[in-house]
């Protein structure tokens, strides 16, 4: 008798999928590739100090001596001729959204942005393509000291300084390629800073919208949080689908200071069409505590595995992570823990989900120094196949210089249990019940960390429909 | 050591990040490498020849094709053992390498299990402080067929060896391998199994003991082809000094292998703060109605244990050197035969003499 199954529905894209079609005459965008005659030109557009001039320069010959990487996803259908690198909407940012123009203020109406900070965000950044269109930090978090802004003006204003110190410092251009193509073409990003001592209580949220097709996002993230500080930061990205490759190569760089806690949550439902090659880092000093929470849904290709080093001794990290992979998509993503410190520790807890010839690969590492004496971590990862068209693999790596450590490490693949199955029956459900149950009981243990409270829009994004095709 | 090159092996079937450096070895290579000269016991019921590379080409190893061009390219011929179809051999098949100082060796085996047939192999490497050995052996395991390799490795402590292991497994055949590497400054392993045929089962255990400056590398790769195949890989060890590991275990279960399980689990115990321990187990699934599980714990005692035993009266130091003992002889006492077991327990007596 053949089994039976349930499937589940992929995800409801449609909702992102809106699109206005881009004139001339709303954007500037920059010839196609890439070479030196294009980073100087954005580095001119942006007015760059001249340290961030040589800068992307820099990375620009990094990028060139750089090979791909051989380990991950194929990569083959993205052509940096073809990807525009730079594409700025004519308009200005503003802290006042009713001067964001109409067709970007109507798409990020539809994504449920300004709806969101009023009700539940201290502060919004929104990025329409390679720049900020709207940036606003309320009176509150602003009274405190907290610094919100764009990182071109940081650039510029009081804070130049304390950017230049930190500026790809964390992820050098030197990292790997994409992180070198980063520093050569980066645009747009926020800029925070919370005081010592601080606690914003309520989150700050940046969204990227990447519109124009064959374009390249490369925002950066600048994050300080200072001696004692607290900070919940949401980053929400989407894109319309196009035919043609699009690529994200962001990058987020997150400074956690002593006794400080930062807590980062990421939703990304890039279109099927993108390239999602990001790069996200975090130190932590002493006693601080670095938490990831992270929705990975869209993208034809995603390779991401945020960073924490554990610097400062009683540093500590965690992250949480749902990987949902359905047809066309291959996405490989995990996290990567380096003990730096004594009496660190850092839990990772993943789950992935593949469907409808999806793939999901989950890779990490844990790196326990020398000096990491009393270090622990634990890593559990669990995937879930949901049918034979699909593919799911785990690489976990594990390198322990200490004898003064607990490792440990579990991982399971499988299907859903018939034995659970027959069991919720033997209580009433019926069998399309069951597995709905338990799909859903298998991805909540990490999506109720999600911050579906504050960002609307994800209410849109996280539909694990269970549709009783069962024979 | 004559003039050596070096070849890649031992690669991770799924490579990850590069700057870790885990995804594969480099092997040295001396230009020259003569037959070892094997001695050999209780071969009846065997036939023994002596062939080409055809059967060492068809099975893959788990150290990889770098490795097989150059054992092919060596000259060196393969000595093959066939065990006919219904055979249960009693008296396991004894294989004893002893190099001498300076010797530069490599031995090629190909194994032959025909249907039904039951076989167990003991090998024993052993050598002199310095010198330079490699053996490739390939078992082609039949449907029904059960063959058992013991091996145990109690090399000099400036001794650089490899095992390169493969096997094909046909319906319902089952293949236990079990290791015990007990010295060697240098050592790389290799073990890949294709269960192709359906219901066939792979067993592995590995026990190490590392000191010194002693490092060993392995890539153990459990390929579930046909369905309702079973792995398991136990792998068990102790570094101290300024001892070395990197265990690669893959568990790949590959489309149409339904039903299929593979369960992989290491430990790990840490003695000085002076070892470098690292691991990638990797679990491959292509197919939905299979389980992979993977499970590792790296590092010190369980406080909880430590305490216990501290309670009792015990020094730190002598439960650290209990559990050490413990981890191998757990490997030790899992081979059935009573014979070969109270064989390696004298060779692990003998070593723990030496090292006093």
């Amino acid at each position: 008798m053949a089994r039976e199954r349930t499937e589940v529905n992929d995800i409801d894209r449609s909702i992102y999928d809106f699109r206005y079609e881009e004139k001339d005459s709303d954007f500037y965008k920059i010839k196609e590739g890439l070479d030196r005659e294009i980073v100087e030109e954005i580095s001119e557009k942006k007015k760059d100090p001249a340290w961030m001039r040589d800068f992307r320069l820099r990375s620009l010959e990094i990028y060139n001596e750089k090979s791909i990487p051989t380990w991950g996803p194929p990569i083959d259908g993205l052509d940096m001729k073809n990807i525009v690198t730079y594409v700025k909407p004519k308009t200005k940012m503003t802290a006042d959204w009713d001067e964001v123009p109409k067709d970007i203020k109507e798409t990020f109406d539809k994504l449920g942005i300004p709806q969101a900070e009023r009700k539940s965000l201290a502060g919004v950044g929104a990025q329409y393509d390679s720049e900020l269109v709207y940036h606003n930090l309320q009176e509150e978090a602003a009274s405190k000291g907290v610094v919100y802004t764009d990182l071109e003006s940081a650039l510029h204003g009081p804070y130049a300084k304390m950017i230049e110190e930190h500026f790809m410092h964390l992820v050098p251009p030197t990292d790997h390629k994409f992180a070198a193509l980063h520093g050569a073409v980066w645009s747009g990003g926020s800029f925070v800073y919370v005081p010592k001592g601080v606690s914003v209580e309520i989150p700050l949220q940046s969204y990227f919208r990447l519109n124009a097709p064959g374009a390249g996002q490369f925002e950066h993230t600048l994050i300080i949080v200072d001696e004692g500080a607290y900070l919940h930061f949401i980053e929400g990205c989407s894109a319309p689908k196009y035919n043609i490759a699009n690529l994200h190569a962001g990058c987020v760089e997150l400074f956690v200071g002593k006794n400080a806690h930062l807590r980062y949550s990421t939703i990304e439902n890039w279109s099927k069409n993108m390239y999602n090659l990001n790069t996200k880092r975090a130190i932590v000093a002493e006693g601080g505590t670095m938490e990831w929470v992270s929705g990975s849904f869209g993208s034809h290709v995603s390779y991401l595995y945020p960073m924490t080093i554990l610097n400062g001794r009683g540093a500590k990290s965690e992250f949480t992570g749902v990987t949902f992979a359905g047809h066309g998509q291959n996405l490989d993503t995990g996290a990567k823990m380096v003990h730096n410190a004594e009496d660190t520790s850092s839990y990772i807890n993943t789950r992935s989900i593949s469907k409808d010839g999806g793939v999901s690969t989950y890779r990490s590492s844990v790196v326990i120094g020398r000096n990491a004496k009393n270090a622990k971590s634990a890593v559990s990862c669990q995937s879930l196949m949901l049918d034979s068209d699909s593919r799911s693999d785990t690489i976990p790596a594990m390198d322990v210089r200490t004898q003064q450590a607990d490792v440990g490490h579990e991982a399971r693949i499988g299907r859903i249990s018939d034995d659970a199955v027959f069991y919720l029956m033997s209580r009433g459900l019926s069998e399309e019940d069951a597995r709905a149950m338990i799909v859903s009981g298998f991805a909540d243990t990490v999506s109720k960390e999600l911050p579906l409270e504050y960002a609307v829009e994800m209410n849109n994004l996280i539909r694990l429909e269970m549709v009783g095709a069962i024979g | 050591m004559s003039e050596e090159r070096n070849i890649t092996v031992n690669k991770l079937p799924s490579p990850t990040f590069r700057w870790l450096g885990m995804n594969s070895a480099l092997l040295p290579v001396p230009e020259k490498l003569k037959e070892g000269k094997p001695v050999l016991k209780d071969t009846e019921e065997l036939s023994a020849s002596e062939t080409d590379y055809t059967l060492m080409r068809n099975i893959a190893g788990g150290m990889g094709e770098e490795l097989d061009r150059m054992a092919e390219e060596s000259g060196i011929p393969v000595r093959e053992f066939h065990i006919g179809a219904g055979i249960s051999k009693k008296d396991a098949l004894y294989i004893s390498l002893h190099y001498g100082e300076g010797e530069q060796a490599l031995n090629l085996f190909s194994i032959r299990a025909e249907e039904g047939s039951e076989l167990t192999i003991f090998m024993d490497f052993s050598s002199e402080k310095a010198g330079y050995a490699g053996v490739q052996t390939k078992l082609s395991i039949e449907k029904g067929a059960r063959v058992r390799l013991i091996q145990v490795q109690r090399l000099g402590e400036d001794f650089c060896f490899f095992h390169d292991i493969g096997a094909k497994t046909g319906e319902g055949a089952e293949f236990d391998e079990r290791e015990i590497l007990l010295s060697g400054r240098q050592s790389f392993h290799g073990i890949r199994t294709d269960l192709s045929g359906r219901e066939s089962r792979f067993e592995s255990a590995i026990g190490y003991l590392l000191k010194k400056e002693e490092r060993l590398d392995i890539n153990l790769i459990a390929n579930h082809i046909g369905e309702k195949t079973e792995s398991r890989i136990d792998s068990d060890g102790v570094l101290r000094d300024h001892a070395f590991k990197l265990f690669r275990g893959t568990i790949d279960l590959r489309k149409g292998a339904k039903g299929a399980v593979g369960n992989e689990m290491e430990t790990v115990l840490l003695m000085n703060d002076t070892v470098v321990n690292q691991t990638v187990p990797v679990i491959l699934c292509d197919e939905e109605d299979v389980e992979g599980n993977h499970g590792a714990s790296i590092g010190r005692l369980d406080e909880d244990m430590l305490f216990y035993m501290q309670s009792r009266g015990m020094e730190k130091e002598a439960v650290y050197e209990m559990m050490a003992d413990a981890k191998i002889d757990a490997v030790i006492n899992g081979i059935s035969d009573e014979k070969l077991r109270e064989q390696v327990k004298s060779y692990r007596r003998r070593e723990d003499e030496e090292a006093v």
